[in-house]
């Protein structure tokens, strides 16, 4: 074997040069960032707003990230209190009278969530005990005054259901 | 091998897993109705469609490409034509729309031949036949005694009647709930068929009552609530499956349910939790699939008076709110009408002619209730493996024997 030759194969069995590794890294950097931008991004749950109906009905909505409310039946809706960071408003069944048939609705504006907070629905007031909204997959109902809260995108990905 | 020696190749798998993450990330993120699972065809995801009809809410949930518009719009349209023949359902057999076929009988003289439709025939007569099949314990026939414990539905609030009790929470005149006891009997005559012409009928029964100190006769009135919502749901049942759609389902109330398989679960089944009657959590869960189901229950619409619970379903033997200690009861099978009046039926029958209607009846389906006796919560079910219970409060009060059969226990007979 010639000189010559084993020049070659020594050039060829050079391993990574510090670009090579560089190179590497930026890759595997990049790789790592997707990966987290997949946990850190906003929850596709989110809750971006949601619905009061009365029947089928939307009577007023609310957007979280505008901060903003629509009256869309003054007949049974009148907001209560408003501050930087809550909104509590009465939906109510009869037009004439808002002191009865009510479920007053609380919202946080800094967690994002909307919660019946009182109701006199019933001896038993169900919807004042169901778990307040934080995302698109539950809502919050009663049905003796057929108020429904229903968020914005109400998305069914669980595997969960319930009778009863 | 010197790996060394293919350090461009090793760039391949890098880049290969960089496209992957690429994909993950589009698909995991984006809008909040575009989530999903990653699948051959695109994005899968469950949309719920709220609806309201017969004073009840509705969810729909559609499991499909929601990515794809062409997709989107096909359940879109689903959930409309779901609508409309909800609208359908209750104009014909709505006790409470005024227009509605159920009312025009409800309206008629004894003994009239009314002219009904196609839905309100195919009702009727599932309800006479589970009438029939339970021993008249699912009985239609007791709108009045419903009615005077006010859970019957009424064409305006401003009807008022003179049995209305004088507070939300009193208890009806005994008077009254003797005389409509004895009116529910009427709709074993009830007759209906279809003329030569095609057109469908149904024949009030002629028997009338009336009460002391009240110049009204009161003839038959029937509620088909609780078994139309059944029917309906057994309509969009065949719905889902003219459409294709595999997975999802379909709520009426909570009460009347129709699922298909689930597409988030390794199993295709959905986890099914059961609402405690007694509480605000849940009792019992299953899984379940491909099924029909109905609960009925005495915790949802009900009142009470010195520490006993009035609820809306009525014993036709009494003609007062079931105190049969059967506080709930749901059926699965392959028919949500028949369901909801067999968990009615078997609420009223009470726990030893129901233990024997499951035996003899519906072994080809999944019971369970519950029986609440001195405080204990039993569940009684016909296949103990397939129900588990989360609650501690309740415990089994029965075992299935080698036959299938429902055998109690002897703490709770």
């Amino acid at each position: 074997m010639s000189i010559k030759k084993i020049d070659q194969i020594k050039k060829k069995d050079k391993g990574f040069k510090i670009w090579d590794i560089l190179i590497y890294a930026i890759i595997l950097l990049a790789v790592a960032a997707l990966l987290l931008s997949v946990f850190l991004t906003r929850s596709r749950d989110e809750l971006a707003g949601f619905y009061v109906y009365y029947k089928d009905d939307i009577v007023f909505s609310y957007e979280f990230d505008a901060e903003r409310y629509d009256i869309l039946d003054d007949g049974h809706i009148k907001i209560l209190e408003e501050t930087s960071s809550s909104l509590t408003l009465r939906f109510f069944v009869d037009a004439a009278n808002s002191d009865e048939d009510y479920n007053d609705i609380y919202v946080d504006k800094d967690e994002r969530y909307v919660d019946v907070i009182d109701a006199d629905c019933s001896q038993h007031k169900e919807c004042y005990y169901m778990d307040k909204i934080v995302d698109t997959g539950s809502a919050i109902i009663c049905s003796p005054h057929r108020m429904n809260i229903i968020p914005f995108g109400y998305t069914l990905d669980d595997t969960g259901i319930s009778t009863g | 091998m010197n790996f060394l020696k293919h350090k461009r190749l090793l760039a391949l798998p890098v880049a290969a897993c960089i496209a992957l993450c690429c994909g993950l990330v589009t698909a995991c993120s984006g809008d909040g109705s575009k989530n999903g699972n990653l699948t051959s065809m695109g994005y899968y995801t469950s949309m719920g469609y709220y609806m309201y009809a017969m004073d009840t809410n509705v969810t729909l949930c559609v499991t499909t490409d929601f990515s794809d518009p062409e997709c989107e719009e096909e359940a879109d349209n689903f959930a409309y034509a779901v609508k409309d023949v909800l609208s359908d359902i209750e104009r014909s057999i709505s006790a409470s729309v005024e227009s509605s076929y159920v009312n025009a009988f409800n309206e008629a003289e004894p003994g009239a031949t009314v002219e009904i439709d196609e839905i309100c025939y195919d009702v009727l007569k599932i309800a006479i036949e589970t009438y029939n099949e339970t021993g008249g314990y699912y009985n239609p026939g007791v709108y009045y005694s419903a009615d005077l414990y006010g859970f019957a539905p009424r064409v305006s609030s401003s009807v008022k009647m003179p049995y209305d009790r004088s507070s939300a929470y009193s208890l009806p005149a005994e008077k009254y709930v003797t005389a409509f006891q004895e009116l529910s009997k009427a709709f074993s005559d009830v007759e209906i068929g279809v003329s030569d012409d095609g057109t469908y009928y149904a024949v009030k029964p002629e028997k009338t009552v009336t009460v002391e100190g009240d110049s009204n006769v009161y003839s038959l009135k029937i509620d088909l609530g609780g078994i139309g919502k059944g029917y309906a749901t057994d309509v969009v049942d065949k719905m889902f499956e003219d459409m294709g759609y595999e997975y999802g389902y379909f709520f009426f109330g909570s009460s009347s349910i129709v699922v298909q398989k689930c597409y988030a679960s390794k199993n295709d089944a959905w986890d099914l939790s059961y609402e405690d009657p007694r509480g605000t959590g849940y009792y019992l869960e299953s899984d379940i699939m491909d099924a029909t189901l109905s609960t009925s229950g005495d915790n949802k619409q009900y009142f009470e008076v010195g520490g006993k619970r009035y609820c809306h379903i009525m014993d036709p033997t009494t003609g007062s709110s079931i105190q049969t200690g059967i506080i709930s009861c749901t059926v699965i099978g392959d028919s949500a009408a028949a369901a909801d009046a067999y968990t009615t039926g078997l609420m009223a029958m009470g726990l030893e002619k129901a233990v024997d209607f499951i035996n003899e009846n519906l072994k080809g389906d999944k019971v369970v209730f519950v029986y609440e006796k001195d405080s204990q919560y039993y569940v009684i079910c016909n296949d103990r493996d397939y129900f588990k219970i989360v609650d501690s409060k309740y415990s089994f009060g029965n075992i299935v024997d080698g036959d299938g059969n429902i055998v109690l226990m002897d703490n709770v007979n």
